[in-house]
């Protein structure tokens, strides 16, 4: 069978390794590591704006800080399964450096004035102290407040003490967190996000920003690394709906291929697809009455949260994508719902492949096949439907 | 845990079996078959034996129920009926990694190549699933080795169970898949093709002719799946799997690779080609993809390492060209070619494809006497490259003084003359013939060689035959040979002790000989349980131990308790044995 001294079938019987040593491989890689040390401390990895909706619906401009910094915590001991940030990190940012990428991103877009909102993304959390120094998230803190911007701050669900919040808001009266909560499973959670936090985290996370009228923003993850396209739309659903009443804003993530990650590997090796536009069109729909119970969009009554879906790298092969055809008509309509949160947006979207994504979900949800069935959206069909 | 599936194999050929399900005296339904699943259009049980679906948790549950009534002893209600948890699955290039939790463990067991890797549950001897499900097979046929990896391992641990590949099969592949070792089938990629407008047929996808009528509904695509399945257990039955199997292979690029590395894997396995076939058995060589199949490669390494010249027949070697009839030596230029030759000193080789070389002692044996090639006179650098080597083999492993080529190739050696007598012409033309008859009388009288007597030719052959087929030909050595070709006796002190039968190409063992076979370890052995008493055939409960080397059609010799009861006739290949239901091997001869 095999000529090893094995206890397993395949393989050398070797213990298996864990999901985080996976992870955090391609971290350690010599491009990986002198891409990190190529980067500039002293500036932000990008600055730029763009349109958004002030949390009373009005719409505004935004603008975006990515800081570059030591990255987060987590991912120093372990990692979330599709995560790139390491990619833009480098593990002796400091203090003045990180003053200074402030500066710089103040400086051009002159104290931002014209912008009413500010996000600032360090790939890591704002307010844990062992990434971002204290001083530092004062500044930012402060500075908003002074300002008067909006402030949007990321951050993991263990920061966000009583302790923290109360300190923070001691600071800046006005701010908003967004967490990267990816699945409201705990099985998914820990095996296909490998988050290092479970949903009671999130749960006692946003009963304390509420407790200091702290707004919630939630990211969920749309299909993450070993998961079918069938499994994602009918759990991303309900991950929204189980999230919604506690957020203020939704804002999903359809999977795309970062360098390095996980995610990049298995698309390599044909073993993972980017979720179709459908899917996310559908999880839309489906979701939409736990958004708008009244069907009124956006700004509307009865509003329950808001819910965001930007596919980055829509329409392309390592992100959510079609046949190639629809892809940009549908990948509109997609951010046209989320400044309008109404279901018109779809109306007079069609394509023969919503035929094949319609069967592929269907089979997905019939056939014991955790990892998919998902082939190639593009080219010739006949290729495509060629014994694997 | 259901109630078990009631199943025996109806025909086998290496990895591929016919199952009856149900009843064994009067199966219900047969493989392959199809698992029809949520969405899929009706489609008779007797063809879709099974339903299946799968929760929508994470890990999801998968059931399995029979649409008929498969389950033993009675035979009388709808089953069976099996329910188990998929558990966490990591991608194949994954493999260093474990997800930590198990799939569930049942009589329905699904497995995944990280399962295989690292989940050491399965070597437990005591498992014995009805139906192993290959949960990422469509992930695995993407990576270069691995679907066939998995399944034959899969196939080789679990030999007794129904093999699923989910989401793989098609018209286009069912006869491959079988050929691996899948034994169960869905609707998936028909339904995908369906969605597409597309007809999933036998010969891969293609757009529907609508002057023909034809539409891509699943009505017409379920009718390729009839025909695919029913071409299948047709070449099943007149063992013909790999002829379909090589026309099959050539629908994707995917599924060449798969059989060539499959080819290539099955080289490596003991205790899976077949030693003895029916006279009527035909091996069709008509694809270039033969050159890869394991009985070919098998043949070459017999050729190779193992095989020997009749005692004191290694002095001159003619090589002589194959014939379209089998054996040579029954076609009208083999008759020319041996008058030519004019006597039985010299060592007959012929040369062909896809065999290489084939001496005259062996040339009623499998797989000689059965194959079937295409002849255009021209040799792919693959067919050369193995005579070549044979050849060289050959020459190396005997004392030959003098080659005579009439074969028709150019072949060279350092240090023996090599006598051409073609010269570019054809291998009966008058002047060729005469050069061979010429260059052998020659080599006679310088080498003395001797001819032998008939019975000696005959005595020699059947020892020849005894080392391709049996372990030893030291119980032939002073047979006497009696009775008219082709029916010869072989007499030890007067009492017969084989039968030469032409019906399967080897020995018809008496009872007489059994003690000497046992004494030479002649043959493959299996060893009977303690305390059983052995009054049918051999069946897996009674199997103590056994060679995993054992052929299909090979003679065995049944032990118990240290001595020798009697000779029984492998209907099983090794890598089949203990656990597969139904029948091992028959019984032959009792002491």
């Amino acid at each position: 069978m095999t000529n090893k001294k094995s206890l397993t079938l395949v393989g050398d019987g070797s213990k298996g390794a864990r999901i985080h040593d996976i992870v955090k491989a391609p971290a350690n890689t010599p491009w990986a590591k002198a891409r990190q040390q190529s980067w500039d401390a002293s500036e932000p990895a990008t600055v730029y704006y763009t349109p958004e909706t002030m949390a009373d619906g009005t719409p505004c401009s935004a603008v975006t800080v990515i800081l570059r910094t030591k990255g987060c915590h987590w991912w120093w001991s372990s990692g979330c399964t599709f995560c790139g940030y390491f990619n833009d990190t480098r593990d002796d940012v400091t203090n003045e450096d990180l003053h200074a990428q402030w500066a710089y991103a103040k400086t051009k877009f002159d104290d931002f004035k014209g912008h009413a909102m500010v996000k600032v993304y360090t790939s890591g959390s704002l307010l844990e102290d062992r990434e971002i120094p204290v001083a530092f998230q004062e500044t930012v803190l402060r500075d908003c407040q002074t300002l008067g911007k909006e402030l949007i701050v990321e951050s993991r669900c263990e920061q966000l003490t009583e302790e923290k919040l109360a300190w923070a808001t001691s600071i800046n009266t006005s701010f908003a967190v967004a967490i990267g909560l990816e699945a409201y499973d705990d099985e998914v959670l820990r095996f296909h996000v490998n988050k290092g936090f479970t949903i009671k985290s999130w749960d006692r996370a946003v009963a304390n920003l509420k407790k200091f009228d702290i707004r919630v923003k939630t990211y969920l993850m749309f299909k993450p690394p070993f998961m079918n396209e069938a499994d994602a739309l009918l759990h991303g659903v309900k991950w929204i709906e189980d999230v919604a009443e506690r957020s203020d804003e939704i804002s999903v993530n359809p999977m795309n291929i970062q360098r390095g990650t996980i995610i990049d590997r298995l698309h390599r090796h044909n073993e993972y697809r980017p979720p179709w536009l459908w899917s996310l069109v559908e999880m839309i729909r489906r979701a939409h009455p736990t958004i708008h119970p009244q069907n009124t969009g956006n700004g509307g009554e009865g509003q329950v949260s808001r819910l965001i879906v930007h596919p980055t790298a829509g329409g392309r092969v390592r992100g959510a994508h079609n046949c190639g055809a629809c892809d940009s008509h549908v990948v509109a309509a997609i951010e046209r719902y989320a400044v309008s949160g109404e279901l018109q947006e779809f109306e007079g979207l069609a394509c023969e492949c919503e035929k094949a994504w319609a069967e592929e979900v269907a089979l997905e949800h019939a056939l014991p096949t955790p990892l998919g069935i998902s082939k190639p959206r593009r080219g010739n069909v006949l290729d495509a439907l060629r014994a694997p | 845990m259901g109630e078990g599936l009631g199943r025996s194999v109806l025909a086998r050929h290496r990895f591929a079996r016919m199952w009856g399900l149900g009843d064994r005296k009067n199966p219900q339904a047969y493989t392959p078959a199809l698992i029809l699943l949520e969405g899929d259009p009706e489609v008779d049980a007797t063809l879709a034996p099974f339903t299946s679906t799968s929760t929508t948790a994470i890990p999801s549950t998968l059931t399995l129920n029979g649409r008929l009534p498969l389950c033993p002893p009675n035979f009388e209600t709808i089953g069976p009926s099996y329910e188990v948890s998929v558990g966490h699955v990591l991608p194949p290039s994954l493999e260093e990694a474990d997800a930590g939790e198990a799939a569930g463990t049942s009589q329905l067991l699904p497995v995944s190549w990280q399962r295989l890797n690292h989940d050491d549950s399965l070597m437990d001897p005591e498992l014995l699933p009805d139906v192993v499900v290959l949960v990422d097979a469509l992930q695995l046929a993407a990576q270069p080795g691995r679907l066939v990896e998995a399944i034959t391992v899969l196939k080789r641990r679990f030999p007794g169970a129904l093999l699923w590949t989910p989401g793989l099969g098609g018209p286009d592949n069912v006869a491959l898949l079988t050929w691996f070792g899948v034994d169960l089938f869905d609707l998936s990629r028909s339904r995908q093709a369906a969605a597409a407008g597309v007809l999933l047929t036998a010969q891969g996808p293609r757009h529907c002719v609508p002057t023909m009528g034809e539409d891509a509904s699943m009505d017409k695509q379920v009718q390729h799946w009839e025909s695919s399945i029913a071409e299948v257990r047709a070449a099943m039955v007149s063992d013909q799997m790999r002829a379909l199997v090589d026309r099959q292979s050539l629908n994707s690029a995917r599924s060449v690779e798969h059989l060539r590395r499959h080819d290539a894997l099955c080289a490596t396995v003991d205790g899976l080609l077949t030693s003895h076939v029916a006279r009527t058995h035909s091996f069709p060589c008509h694809s270039a993809s033969i050159q890869t199949d394991p009985l070919i490669t098998d043949w070459e390494a017999f050729m190779s390492e193992a095989y020997q010249a009749p005692d004191g027949l290694d002095t001159i070697l003619v090589l002589l060209p194959c014939s379209a009839r089998k054996p040579y030596r029954l076609s009208k230029s083999h008759g020319r070619f041996i008058r030519a030759i004019g006597t039985s000193a010299c060592h007959e080789v012929m040369v062909t494809s896809p065999l290489g070389l084939v001496p005259r002692d062996l040339e009623e044996v499998w797989p000689a006497a059965h194959y079937d090639v295409p002849v255009t006179g021209d040799w792919t650098g693959d067919e050369e490259a193995r005579i070549v080597r044979m050849f060289a083999r050959l020459v190396d492993r005997h004392q030959y003084k003098r080659i005579i080529n009439h074969s028709g190739m150019a072949l060279e050696h350092p240090s023996i003359p090599i006598v051409d007598t073609r010269q570019g012409q054809g291998a009966g033309s008058h002047d060729a013939l005469e050069r061979l008859t010429e260059a052998v009388r020659a080599a006679v009288d310088e080498f003395s060689a001797r001819g032998r007597k008939n019975e000696r030719m005959l005595l020699d052959t059947f020892a020849s035959v005894a080392r391709k087929n049996m372990s030893s030909d030291e119980w032939v050595t002073d047979l006497k040979v009696r009775g008219k070709p082709p029916r010869y006796r072989l007499e030890a002190n007067g009492k017969q002790v084989a039968l030469w039968s032409i019906d399967r190409g080897g020995f018809s063992l008496s009872k007489a000989v059994v003690t000497t076979l046992a004494d030479t370890k002649a043959l493959p052995e299996v060893h009977l349980k303690e305390g059983v008493t052995w009054k049918g055939d051999i069946f897996g409960a009674i199997v103590d131990s056994f060679d995993p080397a054992i052929r299909n059609g090979a003679d065995l010799l049944v032990y118990q308790a240290g001595k020798v009861l009697g000779l029984a006739r492998a209907h099983a290949p090794g890598w089949e044995w203990p656990t597969t239901p139904g029948r091992l091997a028959k019984s032959h001869q009792r002491l």
